[in-house]
């Protein structure tokens, strides 16, 4: 990952501290968008590439916090690196649940903000190339037909054809048929691949019928 | 505020303050023929306590005639009485809760104390007195005069209370007035807006009512002084008018009714009559007086009955039967009255010159007539001589009494910083009134060594004493003073052997006569006044020295005031100082935060910078940055001088603000705090607000403890929005709200979370709603509190432009 292609977005009510973030982030090279208040943030299209947050907790209006769930219905689920000048012990844990990378306590070194900055764009790539990847599986799901889909569910729950034939009540040879048409399919080699790719999407074929 | 005194008799002891071994030592000091006042006090038998209950203050020239005359009686019963004096002051008191004040203090001025007797003096008084008594002297017979009937209602008079009535002359007046006047058909009458003055004009009305007169009766009450004086200027010279009394008028401002008297009449086109004793000589032309004099005397008279043990069920209420008709011969000569038309049995006080003028007809008469019976002309002309010696001696006391009532009235209105100027001036009309050489005002110091010269008059060419005397150079006098007792002297010769130092002092200081009055704190001297005659010889008469007795009596109470009020303003100064700081603990994570965002910009700059520098960079974009660290630390600076501000314990300090800047200032220190609670603050402040004079400080921690409260009020609320508004009020005023949404006010708490110390929240100290008050009265505007329709409370406060600080 470059990080030259990387934008951090800064969201901070105190004009010179989002002066002084905006310096540091640019000095290390990074694309930086910065926003006096959540609502201009969420109103502002994200570019694409990686990306992550930099968020004061408190600030007039909406607070951090909110903003990270609306961040997250309205563009895309972001890493973001919590800044507060008052953090309390119930908030941090909530942020954390939440997501947060890190939560930084002002006033921080410049270089435990770039650090947590590093590493939210890092987690950033990594769930965005996750996010293209279950993509890629959902697509290939939908060739699938009702009945192999239900193979698909079974076989990667882990039982056996046998079980599959029963539970279905179709013969054990059909079961087969079924199965390899759906590694095909899939593209799957393996037992062991297609169980990977049902941990990364996320469940829509799991309505048993 | 109140003193407390033994009647000055010539035969009783006195109390002195001072330890009796120290009496003892300084009487053996001075031989024992010295007079030592500690062992007159051993032998004083038990003597009955009286409470005098003033409805008006003490230094009311009705108020101080009443109190000569209550005192005159006792002195002549020889009945040994303590007197206890409470001055209600109840037409000045502007605060609407005062009188419910005054139990509690009364309460613990008073506790254990068992009166004989009170005597209540005005219609109020008596109210008082009646309402209060189960609590404050129960079982204690009262004696009252000057109280109206109609307003008390005899209903209301328990058995053990009787007491003089007053009646009010009105129709009587006004019918002695038309006949001065037979073309007048216009009546006018002129009232205050007090409830003294209610009660009189009531009287007056009911009066009226029961004798018609045949004039058309219109009356300007409750109107402002200026208001009513214009008017005045525009009646028709045919009109009579009536003045009734004035403590305070429409707009608020409170008078004794003889100064309202003083700037009224003069303005008034057409004569002006009046029922009171004292606005004579004030600019009435006359009238059908009652007399103060016989009020107090008849209830002394009362009370002395009851002290000696007659039942109080057996003495009948009487109607002050003693009123008479009095003119003013200057008045009648100024709107040329005829005096001829004076009812029969009139008394004409200020004649001048008084005695051709008023005889020349007898004397021509009797010349023309008689011509060479020279004897009866001897006897006509001795008869006048007498005359005339009476009616100077009565216009030499009436100037007087003019001047007292002159004094008393300038105290009654002065402000407290004006205390000073008008002691001096006091000074000055009793110096030059008496022909006196210096008149001084002289305070002990606390260590009691010496008496430090506070206030003074000095004849032109006299030469004032050092700024402090040493008690040493008069000790004789001085023990004298400090156990209450008046020095005087009109030659040096006739100081006693004891008061040898003394003697060789005032001689070398080439004082001729002088008089020492006490002025009497509480319950001790606290100085003395001090009047003196170089370049001849005064008398100081058995009669002069009670008069003067007074005025030290006016000029005591007016230091003491003045002690009261530095006292008070200290005191406040400390509390408002105790809330701020206790707010700002509230505030500290606010304020923190304050500072800690400039700090986390400051840091981070200087860390880009020490890249940027390392990187090679250019200096343009470091020089930026250097920059921005400079406004930061600015910024943090000037979070501190806010704070420093606020907190800083100070004289107060008026300035022209605007009342909008103040209510900025303040959210600058909350902010934080409000977001950390997830309040919102709406501002809605009118741009078109004039500016005005106050003290800042004091208007910052006012909007501070209410945005506070209103914080703390939403603590557990789900709408969580505060809302401030400015707004041009009423007749020149400025209000500001604070509204929020929070658990609102219980109707019973509505009346009392002003109080001090009282609070509804777990952590409060109580005092943030309590001091708010009393800065916003102290600014001469109001705040009050009051419930939303839709839950939550609304807390507003106004502020008058254009105020004259007591503070």
């Amino acid at each position: 990952m470059t990080s030259s292609k990387a934008t951090v977005y800064v969201v901070d009510d105190d004009a010179s501290v989002l002066r002084s973030l905006g310096r540091l982030l640019q000095s290390a090279k990074y694309k930086v968008e910065s926003f006096a208040s959540g609502r201009d943030f969420l109103d502002y299209p994200l570019a694409a590439g990686p990306a992550c947050l930099v968020l004061d907790v408190r600030m007039p209006g909406i607070t951090g916090l909110e903003l990270q769930e609306a961040v997250a219905a309205r563009h895309r689920p972001l890493p973001i690196v919590f800044i507060t000048g008052h953090g309390d012990i119930p908030m941090s844990v909530r942020a954390m649940k939440a997501g947060a990378v890190d939560f930084l306590t002002k006033p921080y070194s410049a270089d435990a903000l770039l650090d947590a900055v590093r590493r939210a764009l890092t987690l950033d790539v990594a769930e965005q190339s996750e996010r293209v990847r279950s993509r890629e599986i959902e697509q290939l799901m939908t060739n699938l037909t009702q009945r192999e889909g239900e193979v698909f569910a079974l076989v990667v729950a882990g039982l056996l054809n046998k079980q599959i034939a029963w539970e279905m009540s179709i013969s054990e040879k059909t079961v087969k048929v079924h199965r390899a048409r759906v590694m095909e399919k899939m593209g799957a080699d393996s037992v062991a691949d297609l169980v990977r790719m049902a941990g990364v999407v996320r469940p829509p074929w799991r309505r048993s019928g | 505020m109140v003193n407390r005194t033994t009647p000055t008799t010539r035969q009783g002891g006195r109390r002195c303050p001072l330890p009796a071994s120290l009496i003892a030592g300084l009487a053996a000091l001075l031989g024992v023929l010295a007079p030592a006042c500690a062992s007159a006090a051993d032998s004083l038998p038990s003597s009955q306590s009286v409470l005098l209950l003033y409805a008006e203050s003490r230094v009311l020239p009705a108020v101080v005639l009443v109190d000569e005359a209550i005192r005159a009686r006792f002195d002549a019963a020889s009945l040994q009485a303590e007197f206890f004096t409470e001055y209600l002051d109840l037409s000045s008191a502007s605060g609407a809760r005062y009188a419910e004040h005054l139990r509690p203090f009364f309460l613990t001025k008073h506790r254990g104390r068992k009166f004989d007797v009170v005597v209540s003096v005005g219609t109020e008084a008596l109210r008082f007195a009646l309402d209060n008594r189960p609590v404050l002297f129960p079982g204690v017979p009262i004696v009252f005069c000057l109280a109206s009937r109609a307003a008390v209602g005899d209903f209301r008079l328990p058995p053990d209370a009787t007491g003089v009535w007053i009646v009010v002359d009105a129709a009587a007046t006004l019918e002695a007035a038309h006949r001065l006047e037979p073309r007048a058909r216009r009546a006018v009458v002129v009232a205050g807006a007090a409830t003294a003055d209610r009660i009189l004009l009531d009287d007056v009305k009911r009066d009226l009512a029961t004798r018609p007169t045949g004039l058309e009766v219109s009356y300007l009450a409750g109107l402002p002084l200026d208001e009513v004086r214009e008017k005045l200027s525009r009646l028709p010279r045919e009109t009579i008018v009536l003045f009734v009394t004035m403590f305070r008028d429409g707009a608020g401002r409170t008078f004794s009714p003889s100064q309202a008297l003083g700037t009224i009449a003069p303005s008034s086109n057409a004569p002006v009559y009046g029922m009171s004793q004292t606005y004579l000589g004030r600019g009435i032309v006359g009238g059908r007086v009652f007399s103060l004099d016989a009020h107090g005397a008849l209830a002394a008279d009362l009370a002395i009955r009851i002290l000696r043990g007659e039942p109080v069920p057996h003495i009948a209420t009487v109607e002050n039967p003693t009123n008479t008709y009095l003119f003013d011969w200057r008045q009648l000569n100024r709107f040329d009255l005829p005096e001829r038309n004076v009812p029969a049995g009139s008394v004409i006080l200020n004649r001048a010159p008084p005695l051709w003028e008023a005889y020349r007809w007898y004397i021509v008469a009797a010349v023309g007539l008689i011509g060479a019976e020279g004897l009866l002309i001897g006897a006509l002309a001795l008869q006048h001589r007498r005359r005339r010696r009476a009616e100077m001696a009565v216009r030499d006391r009436l100037e007087f009494e003019t001047l007292v009532s002159d004094l008393s009235a300038t105290f009654v209105g002065l402000l407290g910083g004006e205390i000073e100027d008008g002691i001096e001036h006091g000074l000055r009309r009793v110096g030059e009134h008496l022909r006196l050489d210096s008149a001084l005002i002289l305070e002990f110091t606390p260590d009691e060594q010496t008496m430090r010269l506070t206030h003074a008059w000095a004849a032109e060419n006299v030469r004032l004493p050092r700024s402090n005397l040493d008690l040493a150079q008069f000790p004789w006098s001085m023990e004298k003073v400090r156990c209450g007792e008046v020095v005087r002297f009109s030659t040096l010769d006739e100081l006693p052997a004891a008061a040898a130092v003394d003697r060789e002092t005032f001689g070398r200081m080439g004082v001729q006569s002088a008089l020492g009055i006490p002025l009497a704190g509480a319950g001790t001297a606290i100085g003395a006044l001090s009047l003196n005659s170089v370049r001849r010889e005064q008398e100081w008469s058995e009669d002069l020295v009670r008069r003067l007795e007074f005025v030290a009596g006016i000029f005591s109470s007016a230091l003491l005031r003045q002690r009261v009020e530095t006292e008070v303003r200290e005191l406040r100064r400390d509390l408002t100082h105790v809330g701020r700081v206790a707010t700002m603990g509230e505030l500290t994570a606010s304020i923190a935060h304050e500072l800690n965002q400039p700090l986390t910009a400051i840091l981070t700059n200087a860390q880009v910078a020490g890249r940027l520098i390392d990187s090679g960079a250019d200096a343009k974009a470091v020089r930026d940055i250097v920059a921005d660290i400079v406004a930061d630390d600015q910024r943090a600076g000037e979070v501190i001088r806010r704070v420093r501000a606020f907190v800083k314990k100070d004289e107060t300090n008026q300035s022209r603000l605007d009342i909008n800047a103040v209510v900025q200032d303040v959210i600058g220190l909350v902010r934080n705090d409000a977001i950390i609670r997830g309040v919102s603050i709406d501002l809605d402040l009118a741009f078109d607000l004039p500016s005005m004079v106050a003290d800042r400080v004091q208007l910052q921690q006012v909007v501070l403890n209410l945005i506070m409260n209103g914080l703390d009020a939403m603590r557990a609320a789900a709408d969580r929005r505060l809302a401030i508004t400015t707004r041009v009020g009423a007749e020149g005023t400025v209000r500001v709200s604070v509204r929020d949404h929070g658990c609102g006010i219980v109707e019973d708490d509505l009346a009392r979370i002003f109080e001090p110390f009282y609070t509804t929240k777990p952590q409060g100290l109580g005092m943030g709603l309590s001091i708010a008050r009393s800065l916003v009265e102290a600014h001469g505007g109001r705040l009050w509190a009051e419930s939303n329709p839709n839950g939550g409370a609304t807390f507003t406060f106004t502020l008058p432009l254009l105020h004259r600080s007591a503070a």
